[in-house]
């Protein structure tokens, strides 16, 4: 107890929630390697048989599968021994080989497809964190007016249409019925990515309804839940005496107002954006969008384990970090929350 | 007590959120129940050309296998209505009783909930769901339910908890007792008021949850296989670019179905809980 | 002399705690005290000294781990059997606590709880009869019955929440009050007239009663005799008088030093 006096109470939580976090990336990690050897039929044994039947046409390749598919998950030997390999292979960054692209490595296709996703996620969930809260101020300062009845109206019908199903129908309507837009994928087939005007032209026309899907669904969200802070936030008496006391423009209150309930938001967002990877899976799908999540669903299909299992590793990692990071940010902001947290102990 | 039920009865139907949240749960249900019955077609038989448009013959015309799709629909409202009805009930049983223990025993059963239910937070459980999902070979209805609700109790978990901790803490108890009240009435009269909406709340949030994960899941490719649902009928349709081909039919009934579904238990979840958060 | 209701003897309650290394906490250690008719004791103590575990203990809703309180010589964990001897028991002992916020399920009109303490009635009453005592009850504690009754208790201030709770005892006249901190958490300007009432049931009632605080000024106010309590033990006993003027155990001394001149002043 002596000792934890001099410990500044931000480090000790730090610390505490640094604990919590590698234990869950632990239990992550145990299910991530029990599950396919635990299931009933063993699901891999079964794969290496499937393949065996057909799929794979020529017999190096079959056989070069094969052993690697072996090699990777070492299935004759003992479980623990196979826990160790798995452990310290991820430990050296060797997160396999994939099947359906062989001989491409697992953390090369990541490597590969992962960029798309961010360059497509981070700009849409940053943009409709802005524009969403900001509407949520708005809605706020006009409480039980027309306009904040209209804003939460469609924000609660946004809340209950998922992205994918977002995307469903803005491809109908502005791909199909109306061609502007293109209905799927990540660049006119047959172009090479590369940085030139005319590829970042066509990239650009495949990107807008992916976006709009993400955007347009992700607005009602921060929306609803900025429109509550700040309802909060104008009932307390340091904004009543701001708005009449000082008499302040409405603009410059519905700024005013935006900063001080941004921050709680501000975690959210790097939540989602730690989300960005895991929720992008199903918009790629749809949009048949070239990132880690189209990739994702091709390893599922064909079930190609060591691929299935390198992108469940990077989504948690990266979940557990920006969650992570989010509440250092939050305890930062809000020395409540830490205090709170170290004062249980 | 008869007279203070049906007010608060009257009073939740006062709100229009709740009432046509309700309606509209009600008209799903009913399709979901009765419409099979009515209409006798097979939903996985093959009946006629692949992608006939709504018409005379088939209502809403045929899919990409030439399978009549209001047939589809009729089912996967109900397989849909099915998994979340299973999913949310054992997801809620789960955080009833993992959260009520945790709060009533407290000390090491309170830790262990709590460190597991701050494990399944972080790790997001439509993850854990394809991770479970992915491994196994054949999955029916009963399957995909079960994965959903033990994978989604968390957070309801450690609601049932600070609920239960704070009505034990509560000195009301105690003066009912002092009140010659029995066990068994201050269960009924002061416990199950507080707690029902919100069990009621927690269900159908949890419901509306599970149809929609079993949507995800399915969509991805790690979900049903082999009974019809919803989300099945949207990944035939994704399977077969029936979106890019413009082929409406298969798409807009499902995926307008599910949002309906999820909106109108939002809805009632909300209206129940504005209405019960006592201030 | 008169005759005394409650006794206290040898009473000690030990808690356990933790699952794996149990620890034993000594909450009250082997006290004795007895409370006579139509006299009121104040039992005085910072938080942790125990004071609120013997409150519970005589109750009657925490079993002691030794030790006895008789109730008109009758032992209340070993004469007190059915429900009907229970009720008689809360009849006649009964009890304020210090939380008006906690002691509400808001899902409870004022109605139903006055009507609930019916309860611990013997005798049958229709309807008419006993709302017409609980508007008397409630009239006795300074509220108006037609405003409250139908409310909740999230739809009253603090002080008349305070004041429904002590409109039960009102309505049931019980022999002997247990007030745990019952003014702690009211408006300082309110607690005078609330002690009011407490002494009002002595006068009307000669109801006997059990004060519980942390205050020492407090219950100079209304108490005959005070109890200092410290760490589960009775350290020291007697009359107001006695205790202001010579406090014999040095954790008195430390809780008058910490009382506001006023009080003190009108004794020395």
């Amino acid at each position: 107890m002596a000792v934890k006096i001099n410990i500044n109470p931000f480090i000790a939580y730090a610390l505490k929630r640094f604990g919590i976090m590698m234990l869950t990336f632990s239990v992550a990690l145990f299910l991530i390697f029990i599950l396919p050897r635990m299931i009933p039929g063993n699901p891999l044994a079964s794969t290496i048989f499937r393949l065996t039947q057909g799929g794979i046409t020529s017999p190096e390749q079959l056989k070069a599968t094969e052993r690697m598919l072996l090699e990777t998950f070492k299935l004759y030997e003992p479980l623990h021994i196979q826990f160790v390999d798995f452990i310290s292979k991820l430990i050296h960054g060797d997160l396999g080989t994939s099947i359906l692209f062989y001989p491409l490595s697992v953390a090369d296709l990541i490597a590969l497809y992962l960029p798309w996703t961010l360059l497509l996620m981070i700009p849409a969930v940053s943009l409709s964190w802005f524009i969403g809260n900001y509407i949520g101020v708005v809605a706020a300062m006009n409480r039980n007016k027309f306009v904040d009845k209209v804003v939460l109206t469609i924000f609660m019908i946004l809340q209950g249409v998922p992205p994918y199903v977002l995307g469903m129908y803005l491809i109908l309507l502005l791909a199909v019925y109306m061609p502007i837009f293109p209905t799927g994928g990540g660049w006119p087939p047959g172009m090479v990515p590369r940085l030139s005007v005319e590829f970042v032209l066509a990239y650009l026309k495949h990107y807008i309804l992916p976006f709009l899907s993400i955007f347009i669904s992700s607005l009602g969200g921060w929306g609803l839940s900025m429109r509550s802070i700040a309802v909060q936030e104008l009932a307390s008496d340091y904004m009543e005496y701001t708005i009449r006391g000082v008499g302040l423009s409405q603009k410059k209150v519905v700024n005013y107002l935006f900063k001080c309930s941004a921050l709680p938001q501000i975690v959210g967002l790097a939540i989602v954006l730690g989300w960005s990877v895991a929720g992008s899976v199903l918009t790629e799908i749809v949009f048949g969008y070239p990132g880690i999540g189209m990739i994702f669903w091709r390893a599922i299909n064909a079930q190609d384990y060591p691929l299935i299992q390198g992108i469940f590793i990077i989504i948690i990692a990266t979940l557990l970090l920006a969650n992570y990071i989010s509440e250092l940010l939050f305890a930062y902001i809000d020395p409540r929350a830490r205090y709170a947290y170290v004062g249980v102990q | 007590m008869i007279s203070s039920i049906s007010s608060t009865i009257i009073r939740l139907f006062r709100i229009k959120k709740f009432a046509i949240g309700l309606l509209i749960l009600l008209v799903v249900l009913f399709i979901g129940i009765v419409g099979p019955a009515i209409y006798e077609v097979s939903p996985t038989r093959t009946i006629g050309r692949r992608y006939v448009p709504p018409g005379e013959k088939y209502p809403l015309g045929t899919d990409a296998l030439g399978r009549d799709v209001l047939a589809q629909f009729l089912h996967g409202i109900r397989g849909s209505l099915y998994v979340g009805a299973i999913a949310s009930a054992i997801s809620l049983s789960l955080a009833i009783f993992l959260g009520t223990i945790a709060a009533v025993f407290g000390g090491l059963v309170d830790k262990i909930v709590m460190t597991l239910s701050e494990i399944l937070l972080l790790i997001p459980s439509i993850l854990l769901m394809m991770l479970l999902a992915a491994y196994l070979p054949e999955r029916s209805l009963w399957i995909v339910a079960v994965v959903i609700g033990i994978t989604s109790w968390a957070g309801w978990c450690r609601g049932f908890r600070s609920r239960t901790l704070s009505i034990l803490s509560s000195e009301f108890i105690n003066l009912a007792i002092l009140s010659g009240a029995s066990r068994l009435n201050i269960i009924i009269r002061d416990i199950v008021p507080i707690i029902a909406p919100y069990v009621l709340a927690a269900f159908a949030m949890l419901f509306s949850y599970s149809i929609m994960a079993e949507v995800g899941l399915t969509l991805v490719g790690v979900g049903m296989t082999k009974d019809v649902t919803l989300g099945l009928m949207l990944y035939v349709a994704q399977i077969y670019a029936n979106i890019s081909q413009g082929i409406w039919w298969t798409i807009v009934p499902p995926s307008i179905t599910v949002t309906l579904i999820f909106l109108s238990l939002y809805m009632i979840a909300t209206s129940i809980d504005e209405l019960f958060s006592y201030r | 002399m008169s005759k005394v209701i409650l006794e206290v003897k040898n009473l000690t309650k030990v808690y356990r705690i933790g699952l794996i290394r149990q620890k034993e906490i000594v909450a009250v250690n082997n006290i004795n005290f007895n409370v006579k008719e139509g006299e009121i004791i104040s039992l005085v103590g910072e938080s942790g000294s125990g004071k609120t575990t013997t409150a519970r203990i005589i109750l009657r809703l925490l079993r002691p781990t030794s030790g006895n309180v008789l109730f008109n010589g009758k032992d209340i964990w070993r004469d007190i059997r059915n429900r009907k001897e229970l009720k008689w028991y809360w009849r006649n002992v009964n009890g304020v606590f210090q939380d008006p916020y906690s002691s509400f399920n808001p899902t409870h009109t004022i109605r139903f709880v006055m009507l609930r303490k019916f309860n611990l009635f013997d005798e049958e009453m229709d309807y008419d009869t006993k709302i017409s005592m609980i508007k008397e009850a409630l009239k006795e504690v300074g509220l108006i019955p037609e405003e409250i009754l139908d409310k909740r208790s999230f739809e009253l201030s603090g002080g008349m929440r305070q004041r429904v709770l002590i409109a039960q005892i009102f309505l049931i006249r019980p022999k002997l009050v247990i007030a745990d901190e019952p003014t702690s958490m009211i408006d300082a300007t309110l607690r005078l007239s609330l002690l009011d009432l407490f002494l009002k049931l002595r006068d009307e009632f000669k109801t006997s009663q059990i004060f519980i605080t942390h205050d020492l000024g407090l219950a100079t106010y209304t108490s005959d005799r005070i109890l200092v309590m410290y760490k589960g033990k009775i350290v020291e006993e007697g009359t107001p008088e006695e205790i202001l003027n010579k406090p014999s155990h040095p954790y008195t001394k430390k809780l008058l030093e910490s009382v506001p001149k006023l009080y003190s002043k009108w004794f020395t």
